[in-house]
């Protein structure tokens, strides 16, 4: 971000993975497979995900055989 | 033009006579329409052109649900009336489909939260949806008096002084003037979006035509008399007309702002939509509508799994999750009073892998069904709950990055719930007026995800990354942080000595590639493309 920037900036349909703990994100974040399509690491069981690639996210975490289950709303 | 300060507030004059012809507005259509698109597209057969233009069966599959009809009197002046467009246009921008990563449409991010909404908070989500469309616009394929075309519903079209939402925030602001449930005549309002734009329809080679005192300008009035009935398609108006006599008035348009539309209207114009006539907060609308709905039992679920949908009692979200979960997306009828879809191990599977949310739709049967839910059906749920890891994709929200340089937005957003990760807040679509209430003021609109791929938001020269906006997106952050791209535009070579310095950081140079093919759309450097392979 701009250092420059004085205002607020929103991102919309953003989509955020959460880990039971932080072992599990940090075992997700050394797959090179998973590690591209995470955009941001929030904290330690937390991340912004690929909002763009969901079908390959959800492919990538099934292999993994961690089939994962989408909330709405619930950031 | 000079806009004298009243115009701006004052209320529009009603109309004290009689009418006829009443046509009560209503977006029931609408919404059916949108749930026609995303039933057009669950087939996984429409992909977009490389150009990213939908192939012409979506149009006619498009075509085939759409319920408007076009009244004679719109097509007399209106004969580019592109309703598909308009339609498919409306999808897109409310994500209720969108494009994935093999450009094939699928069902969008933004379907569950927008039919699962109260009608208020759709009401709202569907005019800023609206408001935001650039890919079709009213301006009619008419001439105007310079002999000038103005190519309506068509992506091609001159360069007009007002962009198309600048266009449609001056007649929603001269709508919000209107009096609630009182019938106004159109030339009222047509007068009123004179009197607060007049270059509405202007191109920007044009003079701004002569206005004279108390009379519309007869193109911005041609206009107005079309939008009124796309207003009634919102469900923001009734239309009528006067009776045919020898009056002036006679057989004049006219129309009378609806519940609905001063609610969607004052969220628009007014925040929370309360004022200072004591009228309910948008919050109070919808604990009202929700508790309506809760009264109200519209499905019954039977031990074959087939699920009746009783249409006098449901909401238009009732319709779409059930039909969601079933593969039944073919053309159907809405005018039959109910209608029954069947569920299976399948179908449910399919929702939830096209990213449904199973507790949602636990918690939406349970509360909606007439009846008790039989036991085949909630083991079917079960079943398919427990082939589901504890990882949680949670979407339905926006994530704003604060300027906050003494952390108090910081500490009052958490004080109010919201979850805040350093300079980063994340805002639930349903919290997003509780947080612009909290910050007190809208924030910059950055990116909207997805993002076009044909306008990505990087490209490569050479083994340069130019990223195309001053802004930084949140695709690949936490690499572009690491990356520190710098200059104008904003740029970072992405090369064997970069790569070396970010696998010390903990990213492969796989990983670089796949992150930044977000960014570009897969149009990579060579050195990068060759980690994909």
């Amino acid at each position: 971000m701009s250092e420059a920037r004085a205002t607020h900036v929103a991102h919309h349909h953003v989509v955020l993975l959460t880990t039971p703990d932080a072992a599990t994100l940090d075992a997700l974040l050394e797959r090179p497979d998973v590690r591209g399509l995470v955009w941001r690491r929030l904290d330690e069981t937390r991340a912004l995900v690929d909002a763009e690639r969901m079908a390959l996210v959800r492919k990538r975490l099934t292999e993994q055989g961690k089939a994962p289950r989408f909330l709405l709303g619930a950031l | 033009m000079d806009t004298p300060v009243d115009v701006q507030s004052t209320v529009l004059s009603s109309w004290s006579g009689e009418v006829e012809s009443i046509l009560p507005g209503s977006d029931a259509d609408l919404l059916r329409e949108l749930i026609g698109a995303i039933d057009a597209i669950r087939d996984g057969s429409i992909r977009l052109t490389k150009s990213g233009i939908p192939p012409k069966p979506l149009w006619s599959a498009l075509n085939d649900r759409l319920q408007w009809q076009d009244p004679r009197s719109v097509l007399y002046d209106w004969d580019e009336v592109d309703q598909i467009r308009f339609v498919y246009c409306l999808a897109m921008e409310l994500k209720l489909i969108q494009p994935d990563e093999e450009r094939t449409l699928v069902p969008g991010a933004g379907a569950d939260a927008f039919f699962l909404s109260s009608p208020a908070r759709r009401g709202v989500m569907l005019a800023r949806a609206y408001r935001n469309v650039t890919d079709w616009d009213e301006r009619c394929d008419a001439r105007n008096t310079q002999g000038h075309r103005q190519n309506f519903g068509q992506t091609f079209r001159r360069d007009f002084r007002l962009d198309a939402g600048e266009v449609r925030q001056v007649l929603l602001r001269a709508l919000h003037q209107a009096p609630l449930f009182e019938w106004v005549l159109a030339d009222a309002l047509a007068l009123r979006v004179t009197e607060l734009q007049t270059s509405l329809l202007i191109s920007e080679d044009d003079t701004a035509p002569p206005v004279f005192p108390g009379e519309p300008e007869p193109e911005i009035r041609r206009l107005v008399h079309y939008w009124v009935f796309l207003a009634a398609r919102f469900g923001w108006v009734d239309l009528a007309r006067t009776p045919e006599t020898d009056a002036p008035e006679s057989g004049q348009r006219v129309f009378r702002l609806t519940a609905h539309g001063r609610v969607v209207l004052r969220a628009l114009f007014q925040g929370d939509g309360s004022d200072s006539t004591g009228g309910d907060t948008f919050a109070a609308v919808e604990a009202e509508q929700r508790e309506a709905q809760r009264a109200r039992r519209p499905l019954t679920v039977l031990p074959t799994l087939d699920v009746v949908v009783y249409r006098r009692e449901s909401d238009v979200g009732d319709e779409y999750l059930v039909r969601r979960i079933s593969d039944d997306f073919a053309i159907t009828d809405w005018d039959e009073p109910t209608h029954t879809y069947r569920w299976n191990r399948a179908t449910l599977q399919t929702a939830l892998r096209q990213g449904m949310d199973a507790s949602v739709i636990r918690s939406l049967v349970l509360d909606r069904s007439a009846s008790p839910v039989p036991a085949t059906a909630l083991a079917l749920l079960d079943d398919a709950e427990r082939t589901l890891g504890s990882l949680k994709l949670s979407w339905g929200g926006s994530a704003v990055e604060l300027y906050d340089p003494d952390g108090r937005l910081s500490r009052a957003l958490q004080e109010q719930g919201f979850q805040v990760f350093d300079d980063l807040v994340l805002v639930p679509w349903t919290r997003w007026i509780d947080f612009t209430h909290v910050v007190g003021q809208e924030p910059t609109e950055a990116f909207d995800y997805p993002i076009d791929p044909e306008e990505p938001l990087g490209r490569f020269e050479g083994n340069t990354l130019l990223l195309e906006w001053p802004l930084l997106p949140m695709v690949a952050r936490d690499l572009l942080d690491a990356l520190e791209p710098s200059g104008e535009p904003l740029q970072i070579v992405v090369d064997e000595a970069c790569l070396a310095r970010l696998a010390r950081l903990g990213w492969s140079p796989r990983a670089v590639a796949e992150a930044l093919a977000g960014v570009t759309a897969n149009q990579l450097s060579r050195r990068l493309k060759s980690e994909l392979r």
